[in-house]
């Protein structure tokens, strides 16, 4: 029994083969008794033996050939000739079968034979047992099949894509073949299969898309596409391999979208554009999504988005435009109502397209930027002679001072200031934007029209924010003006009680302004009536008290009076400006006046005479009868004292129409911008020393834009001017650089 | 001989004694060969010289005798065709052009200085450029133009084909140029206004 007999070749490998049919009977379905343990140690020792005998009787070389054409026989023999009489999905049922009884056999084989694995195999470093059972099927099955196996697969894809339904479990286990024949490696799966499924699915897509695109309209595609892509998903999820995901969904995308993506998004009345037109908010959103993925696949669509936006935009100036050019003609210069609804338009529209970045284009950098210059086109084209920043200002006018055209709460004020403030960074001209509105808050501040502190203090916040502190800071000065002069006032009239021999007899308000914070105002040498000299001369003296080194400049422009007029009926009281009431005091001492002796009188000159004469004779209120009595004022026309005037209130409050501020707003920026210019190139001068032309005027345009576009022209201008001025030089060799 | 032309109230040459100069030289007081001489004087107004200028003027040309003035002349006017030289005369014109304390050089003046200079060294554009200075500017000319426009007039061909409209010339030359253009003197091809 211990005495080992040495097993000869032929009789060891007879017995292993008796174990081997067994296994192919079970293989093959045959009735045939499982293998006992005790079947299994026999094979086992039986191989153990043989290679363990001395030699000549150590048959390891042997038996691994004889492992191996184990396999090969059985499959030239059974497993082949079933798989080539099938076809389609038979024979991809049939191969599946064969793989799975194959593995089996491997493994199997393989145990019984595992002492060539330990020994033989690895110290003669061949491919293990395992290996070589696959790869005989690979060489001899796979090789031969693939080419009909992939094609079958595709055949079933392309099948269940038309809406058959197949066997996705039969076609994963067939992948999984593949797969798993690259024993580690993806490349049979890739070049055997995928390369061509994926040729295959681009053919098919793009006969598909060919009919969509002149069947469909563009949202109807667009969810055709959507669904496809959804689709091809789920098929890797259920049998491709997880791989072919970006490949495949590459391929399609690229033959529903990108191949047709102009067509697609011009077409005439559900493109892009349409789209637009008619708010179909899902179909953006659904356009956003799929062309998103394609490599600058949203370029045309942030393109068709800011065309639209400028469209829309222009036609709101359009729109302004021609409602101002019915209005009446002297009324022109006047920035209407007409007016004041552009720019809640702007506003809405803004709201409106900004909605759409947020939602549909998840805030995407290329709508919001497409968003931003369309706004720049059209926000920089003025109405009817007043330019946009004109018309901001005056809008926000209308918000802030009493009385406005706007009547609205306190959160719609913020909000609303705060949208203006937004709308202000797509104009170019800012610095006029800051000098019309500060003329306008100037006006505010000082008539008291301001409705509410804290909005004007908000939009200031709001405004420095946006445009930087520089922006705001002479603004800010006139607010804080104002407070002072409050408490100045509260010690004048502690002066005046405290010494009250010097009291004029009036009461006086005066309000100091610091020069530099407010717009200039010309002070005209108005001749005051006796009065109100006096009153002037008091408040000097004690301001003289308060410091020495300020000069103080009266702008009776600007100035408001009480006074009681003394008419046959009842005496009213009258609230005009300190050039009404100047002119209406000269008829204490005379009766009638021409218009030249009241202009000399007063010394001011013809357009203020002019106006003022006209508020009184002319308008609502006739507090003077002229004669004759026609609706404008000539310098031939006489005036007199209307004691006939009445009227049912007790007081009331006659009304200067102010100049227009327009031109001189723009000379005053223009001005402005020629100080900012020079100081910029010299500024930029200082730190380069030398530079050249173009790029001197690229960097000043840099430096200003925060403020306003400067003109290039303008610059040349200022340059040769300062080279005039000698601050600048051109260099000896090259007039190019400075 | 200085003596003859030398003012008799100070220690200069005025416009009196240039005529005589000119005279004895047997040159025109028009002609550009006096500019050429005021230009080696380094006289700084025209129309007068200072006895420091001439002498050291006369000095350097190596002239001491009036033949020998005479006989410097030739030379003196071919410098003029040098290109080189024809520069610094031209930019000393400039400053001995214009009125003492001015800045600028007044048109009617300058427009003289061009049109004597252009006469020398040909430019086809002077004519339309005086017309343009008349009809659109009317006002002095500044150093910076005046030098600018030399280099106008050398490097610029005629028909405007090399105009950089966006390089660094003067504003006034821009506007030329544009002044040409509009009234179709020169159809050449307007350099890429869009660089």
């Amino acid at each position: 029994m211990n005495d080992r007999k040495t097993i000869d070749l032929e009789q060891g490998w007879d017995f292993m083969q008796k174990g081997i049919t067994k296994l192919k009977n079970i293989l093959e379905g045959l009735p045939e008794p499982q293998f006992s343990s005790e079947d299994y140690m026999m094979l086992y020792t039986t191989i153990y033996n043989m290679c363990t005998q001395k030699p000549p009787h150590d048959y390891s070389q042997q038996l691994y050939d004889k492992y191996r054409e184990s396999f090969e026989e059985y499959i030239t023999s059974a497993v082949l000739p079933s798989l080539r009489e099938k076809h389609d999905e038979f024979m991809l049922r049939e191969l599946v079968k064969r793989w799975s009884n194959h593995k089996v056999m491997v493994r199997w084989l393989s145990r019984f034979f595992h002492y060539l694995d330990r020994y033989f195999i690895a110290r003669r470093s061949l491919p293990g047992l395992n290996e070589v059972g696959l790869t005989c099927f690979r060489d001899l099955v796979y090789q031969e099949l693939n080419g009909k196996v992939r094609d079958a697969v595709i055949s079933l894809i392309d099948q269940e894509r038309e809406g058959e339904q197949i066997d996705r479990a039969l076609l994963k286990n067939v992948l999984d073949i593949f797969v798993e024949i690259g024993m580690g490696q993806m490349d049979h799966y890739e070049n055997d299969f995928e390369e061509v499924m994926l040729k295959d699915t681009a053919a098919y897509y793009s006969r598909k898309a060919s009919n969509w695109i002149l069947e469909d309209s563009c949202p109807d595609y667009m969810l055709k596409a959507e669904e496809c892509l959804k689709r091809e998903k789920d098929r890797v999820s259920h049998y491709l391999h997880f791989s072919s995901e970006p490949k495949l969904l590459e391929k399609v995308q690229h033959e529903l979208l990108s191949v047709y993506a102009t067509q697609l998004l011009e077409k005439e009345h559900s493109g892009c554009h349409a789209l637009l037109r008619d708010d179909k908010v899902e179909d953006l959103s659904r356009m956003y999504r799929l062309f998103w993925k394609i490599p600058r696949g949203l370029d045309p669509v942030s393109n068709i988005f800011k065309q639209h936006v400028t469209t829309e935009g222009t036609a709101l100036v359009k729109q302004a435009e021609d409602a101002a050019s019915n209005k009446k003609a002297d009324k022109k210069d006047v920035v209407g109502l007409q007016e004041q609804v552009f720019v809640r338009k702007v506003i809405e529209l803004h709201d409106k397209y900004m909605a759409y970045v947020n939602d549909c284009f998840t805030n995407h950098t290329l709508f919001h930027k497409a968003l931003k210059e369309a706004f720049e086109i059209f926000c920089n084209k003025g109405v009817s002679g007043s330019s946009s920043a004109e018309l901001l200002a005056t809008f926000c006018d209308n918000i802030l001072k009493k009385g406005g055209s706007e009547k609205l709460s306190d959160e719609a004020i913020e909000e609303t200031l705060e949208k203006v403030v937004k709308l202000l960074a797509y104009i170019s001209d800012k610095d006029l934007f800051a000098e019309f509105y500060r003329k306008k808050l100037a006006r505010r501040l000082l008539f008291d029209k301001s409705a509410n502190d804290e909005h004007e203090r908000s939009i200031l916040t709001k405004l420095k924010q946006q445009c930087g502190g520089q922006f705001t800071s002479k603004m800010e000065g006139m607010v804080t003006d104002l407070t002072l002069a409050k408490e100045n006032q509260s010690n004048f009239e502690e002066y005046l009680s405290n010494n009250p021999n010097i009291n004029p007899g009036i009461d006086l308000t005066v309000t100091v302004l610091t020069t530099g914070f407010w717009p200039s105002y010309k002070s005209f040498d108005l001749n005051l009536p006796a009065e109100m000299v006096k009153c002037v001369e008091v408040f000097r003296e004690f301001y003289q008290t308060k410091t020495k080194h300020r000069k103080l400049t009266w702008i009776y422009s600007l100035g408001t009076c009480n006074i009681n007029g003394k008419f046959d009926q009842k005496t009213m009281e009258l609230i005009v400006t300190t050039y009404q009431a100047s002119a209406l005091l000269l008829f204490n001492t005379s009766d009638t006046l021409s218009y030249q002796e009241i202009m000399t009188q007063l010394n001011l000159s013809d357009d203020d005479v002019v106006r003022l004469l006209h508020s009184l004779s002319c308008a609502k209120y006739k507090i003077l009868t002229k004669e004759p009595n026609t609706k404008t004022i000539t310098p031939t026309d006489h005036f007199e004292f209307n004691s006939k005037f009445t009227d049912k209130m007790r007081r009331i409050k006659i009304p200067l129409p102010p100049v227009d501020e327009k031109k001189k707003v723009i000379e005053d920026v223009d001005k402005d911008r020629r100080y900012a210019i020079d100081a910029s190139i010299v500024r930029i001068m200082k730190s380069r020393k030398v530079l050249g032309y173009q790029q001197l005027v690229m960097e000043c345009v840099e430096q200003l834009g925060r403020m306003f576009k400067p003109d290039v022209k303008a610059i040349k201008k200022r340059i040769e001017d300062l080279i005039t001025r000698d601050y600048l030089e051109r260099d000896k060799d090259n007039p190019n650089i400075f | 001989m200085n003596l003859l032309w030398r003012d008799p109230y100070a220690d200069m040459i005025l416009a009196d004694g240039i005529s005589l100069l000119c005279n004895d030289i047997q040159v025109d007081p028009q002609d550009i060969v006096m500019l050429a001489i005021s230009w080696h004087m380094k006289a700084a107004t025209m129309c007068e010289f200072s006895k420091q200028e001439f002498v050291c003027g006369l000095q350097a040309l190596g002239i001491d005798s009036l033949e020998k003035f005479c006989e410097r002349i030739p030379f003196i006017r071919s410098e003029l065709k040098d290109e080189h030289k024809f520069q610094e005369i031209y930019n000393f014109a400039f400053d001995w052009a214009k009125e003492k304390g001015q800045k600028s050089l007044a048109l009617d003046t300058a427009i003289g200085m061009w049109q004597l200079l252009f006469a020398e060294k040909e430019w086809p554009l002077v004519e339309h450029w005086c017309q343009f200075l008349q009809a659109r500017h009317n006002k002095a000319i500044s150093r910076d133009t005046w030098f600018q426009l030399l280099e106008f007039a050398r490097t610029v061909d005629p028909a405007l084909t090399n105009y950089d409209a966006e390089g660094a010339w003067p504003y006034l030359i821009d506007e030329f140029v544009e002044y040409l253009l509009e009234n179709g003197i020169q159809k050449g091809q307007l350099s890429d206004w869009t660089h």
